[in-house]
């Protein structure tokens, strides 16, 4: 691929859209084991989610992808960047953040068995954002309790079930309802299907566009089902060790995957049709596993999984790089630092 | 609550549907009409309600459905894992090697897990011991398998670290000093898959091996584990939720729905022509890489077993069900050479009880 010099290392920080409700800044969150060594889970991500957009985050588990949700939930402390929502810094310090923010965006688990308190009927489960945000007046929060579980296709009967006496989906229902409750702008979807079968997630999928439709809320999916990624997101990120490799829009990247690890973990996607397996990439096989966040190589942190490796690979991290209009690489074999190096 | 008297046409009911199971020669393994109720506070739990299948050697067979269809409990029953005062087996069969596993004492048991039958589970953290090394675990396994009587010490640590070896894995002797907790994810499912062939096995059954690791990793798995059975030539039953699995590991595929075997045919044809109104809703619901949105799922849940529906299982969630199905249970039709599908939609067809 030729690249004209104009085209290469246009930041993507620079960009203050009025239509951004969320961005992060060169985002950091280092976990430390000790005094001298760190987890580094995210590792200077920039990225910005545009409203009423689905963006995808994918990526392996140990590549950062939860942290950065969870970062910005106010369940652990950035170590170090910006998260700006809706063109307002956002403090690291959950105490010093405003109600608003805290209204505006609320996540979904993974594992509804442990995010439901089991001590609690589903009508307690609801009503506590509903008090804490003063979203209606007390004598009315039944009312509206009950207008969110029919949001969610759940039946009355649910109010004073205990969360132990419900199955897997529903629970993610009511957990997808809880969110729901303090009207959000942006939800952030951690997750939400990877531990029900294909047929429940079907239907909880249905529901969250539904959702999505109706009252315009930006989701941001993270997800390491790339099948599923592929049906619903508008917008893909893959995650690798904390970096950002490829980010750009589902079309594009599905239809050209650049970066190595992209192709890699393409082409390990399980599928049940001809006409799909024509479309995974051939040539990569998967090989390896994803290192310790403890000690990243050296260089570009995917050289010691990567098919395609050069020499620059080995001691010089690439950097995010527009290849095509909106769709960044970070890659040597995608810049101009090759040709650069070279001379 | 079901009386004694509709329990027994419930079962002749059932015996009289399973004559297509022949006696298959090849079979290493042949499950005959095997139902399992758990007992529980609120009545006997009718899961498994009347399963035929046969492994021929050297196959590699997929058993494919959604979580809570019986699929590790047909597995489990094979090498009798279950706890006996937990469990009714009011009918069946399990022969392995022309002998009925139900049947047997505990020592002939005993022989069955320790030298025939192998078992890769999806947990591989709670399958290995973490108490002791990779390394003792090994010499157990070598030790009692029977096969290797005399062995000294060098001997099962040289076997091992072959075995380690064939799974991929560098540096065999580090790996065999650690203890569980010091690998990763996919290493402790290599280990287990080394664990489970290090001695030579008729069968293996490997349940979701690949569901707690990522995709990359599992598509590693896969791989070889799809590589090592066919160089041993070892009988595979692969137990998995997910189609595309079962497309890229195994020849021929059992769809299992609420306790009843509801379609199988090779992997070939279940793809190409999917009869059963189950496996249809479950393709559709397994969202596709060329795009194009996704399918509202099947209608409704996987049944309570305490009170499974009458007739055919899948008739309240069924688009296609007719009066007959929620009446009588579907006797299974042969549509294709080697494709039957138990669903009444197939009455016109050549009927093979």
């Amino acid at each position: 691929m030729t690249l004209g010099p104009n085209k290469i290392v246009k930041n993507i920080n620079n960009s203050s859209d009025e239509n951004e409700i969320l961005v992060l800044k060169k985002f950091k969150k280092y976990f430390p084991i000790d005094k001298t060594r760190f987890i580094h889970a995210v590792d200077g991500v920039s990225l910005s989610v545009k409203k009423g957009e689905i963006l995808g985050l994918v990526g392996e588990s140990g590549s950062g992808k939860s942290t950065i949700a969870f970062t910005v939930m106010g369940m652990y402390r950035a170590t170090g960047g910006q998260i700006i929502y809706e063109g307002e810094n956002v403090e690291s310090d959950t105490t010093k953040r405003s109600m608003g923010f805290k209204k505006n965006v609320q996540i979904v688990f993974q594992d509804p068995g442990s995010s439901l308190n089991p001590y609690q009927d589903v009508r307690q489960i609801l009503s506590l954002p509903l008090m804490v945000h003063r979203i209606v007046p007390k004598h009315q929060i039944d009312k509206k309790i009950l207008e969110i579980l029919e949001m969610v296709e759940l039946p009355k009967s649910f109010l004073y079930k205990s969360p132990s006496a419900i199955g897997g989906g529903e629970k993610q229902l009511v957990a997808i309802a809880r969110a729901l409750c303090s009207n959000p702008k942006f939800i952030f979807l951690d997750e939400p299907t990877s531990s029900l079968d294909v047929s429940i997630q079907a239907k909880i999928i249905n529901l969250l566009l539904k959702i999505y439709k109706e009252k315009q809320i930006t989701y941001t999916l993270i997800t390491h089902d790339l099948s599923l990624m592929r049906n619903i997101s508008t917008r893909v990120a893959i995650l690798y060790l904390g970096k950002l490799c490829e980010i750009s829009t589902t079309e594009s990247i599905y239809k050209d995957p650049m970066h190595p690890y992209t192709q890699m973990l393409f082409s390990a996607i399980p599928v049940i049709s001809e006409e799909e397996e024509s479309l995974k990439p051939k040539k990569v096989r998967s090989t390896g596993e994803i290192p310790s966040p403890v000690d990243i190589p050296k260089g570009c942190s995917f050289n010691t999984r990567c098919s395609k490796k050069i020499d620059i690979c080995m001691y010089k991290d690439p950097h995010l790089n527009e290849v095509l209009p909106g769709h960044f690489v970070r890659c040597h074999l995608f810049s101009l630092d090759l040709e650069l190096d070279k001379q | 609550m079901i009386n004694k008297k509709t329990v027994n046409n419930r079962i002749s009911q059932i015996g009289n549907n399973n004559k297509y199971n022949k006696v298959n020669k090849n079979a290493i393994l042949e499950i005959k009409d095997l139902m399992v109720w758990y007992k529980t506070y609120r009545g006997s739990s009718k899961v498994l309600d009347g399963v035929n299948m046969h492994i021929n050697v050297g196959e590699k067979v997929g058993l494919v459905g959604e979580s809570g269809c019986g699929k590790t409990t047909t597995m489990k029953m094979v090498l009798q894992l279950l706890n006996p005062i937990q469990i009714q087996i009011p009918k069946g069969e399990i022969i392995f090697n022309k002998k009925d596993i139900l049947k047997m004492n505990k020592i002939d048991l005993m022989d069955i897990r320790r030298k025939h039958v192998s078992m890769i589970s999806q947990e591989p953290m709670v399958a290995l011991n973490p108490v002791y090394s990779i390394g003792q675990q090994f010499q157990d396994i070598i030790k009692y398998s029977g096969q290797y009587p005399r062995a000294s010490n060098e001997e099962i640590n040289e076997l091992s670290k072959k075995a380690i070896e064939n799974v991929m894995i560098p540096d065999a002797d580090r790996i065999l000093k650690s203890y569980p907790y010091q690998l990763s994810g996919g290493m402790r499912q290599r280990v287990c898959i080394a664990m489970s062939l290090v001695t030579s096995r008729d069968l293996l059954i490997a349940d979701e091996p690949g569901t707690a690791l990522d995709v990359t990793i599992q598509d590693q798995i896969h791989r070889l584990l799809k590589n090592l059975v066919e160089k041993k030539a070892v009988s595979l039953i692969m137990i998995t939720h997910s189609l595309g699995v079962a497309r890229e590991l195994v020849d021929r595929i059992y769809v299992m729905y609420a306790g009843n075997i509801v379609e199988t045919s090779t992997t070939k044809n279940i793809f190409e022509r999917p009869s059963h109104p189950y496996t249809k809703g479950l393709m559709r619901c397994v969202p596709k890489l060329s795009g194009g949105g996704i399918w509202e799922g099947i209608y409704g849940y996987v049944p309570d077993y305490n009170n499974p529906p009458q007739g055919c299982r899948f008739s309240p969630r069924c688009p296609d069900a007719k009066e007959v199905c929620s009446i009588n249970k579907p006797p299974t039709y042969e549509i294709a050479e080697g494709h039957y599908v138990a669903c009444f939609n197939f009455s016109n067809t050549v009927k093979r009880l």
